[in-house]
């Protein structure tokens, strides 16, 4: 390739070369080649200005420092997610409560996949929690006894969710899907946002 | 905490202590803001972008290996932000700043030499304004940064063949655009 008095090398093999990024051969190859030939060391001579130039050019002075402005956005940044965590956190407790009376669930559909049609594995599955949900219910009952008068009449005179255990599925697809959009919505944090940036970094206006 | 080294001042602040990182800015802000600005070629933008920069590096923190050291890591990082930057639509624009190098006035005994090299650098800058975003980049990291071909693949997700070629693609660019004659 390289050759003295040979081919001369390719021009992208010179930025190669002068990057040193050619094996050990290759580069002594080049070496030699270069020794014995004026016009591409004249070519290497041209590129190796271009680097200097490039290599050479000075640093712009920064006109403010940048550390307090940093350190605030680290401090503001990191207050706020608190917020997020004590909610995700919540959200956690309660998919883990979830799961828990959902458990039957699970365990049916993971182990009876092809015993039942979906749909009334699901019926099943929707009956068995409201079940263990039931179980609860004594405790609720206790609990609102316990209360002042005033709010028991209060709470007895809602209406009734007329709803029956069957048409709990599409309520709780809908507050899944609430809950989906609700945790998208929260994960959205403004403080990452571009368009926040300016406020977010000290509030500079452009 | 003058005397800290970097890598100290990393562990420190990942023990809690921001002020150790507000050591760090201050010893890497200047580099990193050049990055920025030598990518963007707008000072507020680059000042907001090396801000944005040491922010992300805080909040990465713990992905950084402290037995490597602070300033490429953090340069490098500015340097993939603004290129992100620079992908965005309508963000290929060529804007320099009139008042860059003011730096060199002062420092230079004779003024002729110090307006002539302002005057360079200024060219050589305008230069690199007009390539486009992939090839400024691969300028940065390889002139600037003096990254090898194989951290400039991984830095910027390119094929090593791609690295080449679009460095060599770049310097033709910019030699063209530097002829004394242009």
């Amino acid at each position: 390739m390289t050759e003295p008095g040979g081919a001369h090398p390719e021009e992208v093999m010179l930025h190669v070369f002068l990057d040193r990024a050619l094996d050990a051969e290759e580069q002594a190859a080049i070496d030699v080649h270069l020794a014995g030939c004026p016009l591409c060391a004249a070519r290497l001579a041209e590129l190796q200005a271009l680097f200097a130039l490039l290599e050479d050019l000075p640093d712009t002075p920064l006109q403010r420092p940048l550390d307090g402005d940093v350190l605030a956005s680290i401090r503001r940044r990191a207050a706020v997610p608190r917020a997020y965590r004590v909610a995700i956190a919540v959200q956690l407790a309660l998919g883990a409560l979830v799961l828990v009376l959902a458990r039957h669930w699970v365990i049916d559909a993971l182990t009876g996949l092809t015993s039942m049609p979906l749909q009334d594995r699901l019926a099943a599955s929707v009956s068995d929690v409201f079940g263990d949900l039931s179980l609860l219910w004594p405790w609720v009952e206790q609990s609102v006894a316990s209360l002042p008068n005033p709010f028991v009449d209060w709470v007895s005179r809602l209406p009734a969710i007329p709803f029956v255990v069957s048409q709990w599925g599409p309520v709780m697809a809908a507050a899944l899907a609430l809950w989906l959009v609700g945790n998208s919505l929260l994960l959205r944090s403004p403080h990452v946002g571009r368009k926040s940036r300016g406020s977010a970094l000290g509030g500079r206006g452009r | 905490m003058q005397d800290s080294s970097d890598r100290a001042l990393v562990v420190k602040t990942r023990d809690g202590e921001v002020e150790a990182y507000g050591e760090l800015v201050r010893r890497y802000q200047s580099s990193v803001f050049n990055v920025c600005y030598r990518l963007l070629g707008e000072r507020r933008e680059a000042e907001d972008l090396a801000q944005e920069s040491f922010v992300r590096g805080y909040q990465r923190l713990e992905t950084f290996d402290v037995e490597r050291p602070f300033g490429p890591w953090i340069r490098r990082l500015a340097a993939n932000l603004c290129l992100n930057q620079l992908r965005r639509p309508g963000q290929n624009r060529l804007p320099l700043d009139e008042e860059h190098d003011e730096l060199r006035e002062g420092g230079l005994a004779d003024p002729e030499t110090a307006e002539e090299e302002r005057q360079s650098s200024e060219r050589v800058r305008e230069a690199l304004m007009t390539l486009p975003p992939r090839y400024r980049a691969v300028i940065e990291l390889r002139h600037f940064q003096d990254l090898t071909y194989q951290e400039i693949s991984s830095t910027l997700s390119l094929p090593l063949s791609d690295v080449r070629s679009h460095l060599f693609r770049a310097r033709k660019m910019l030699a063209r655009r530097l002829r004394p004659d242009d």
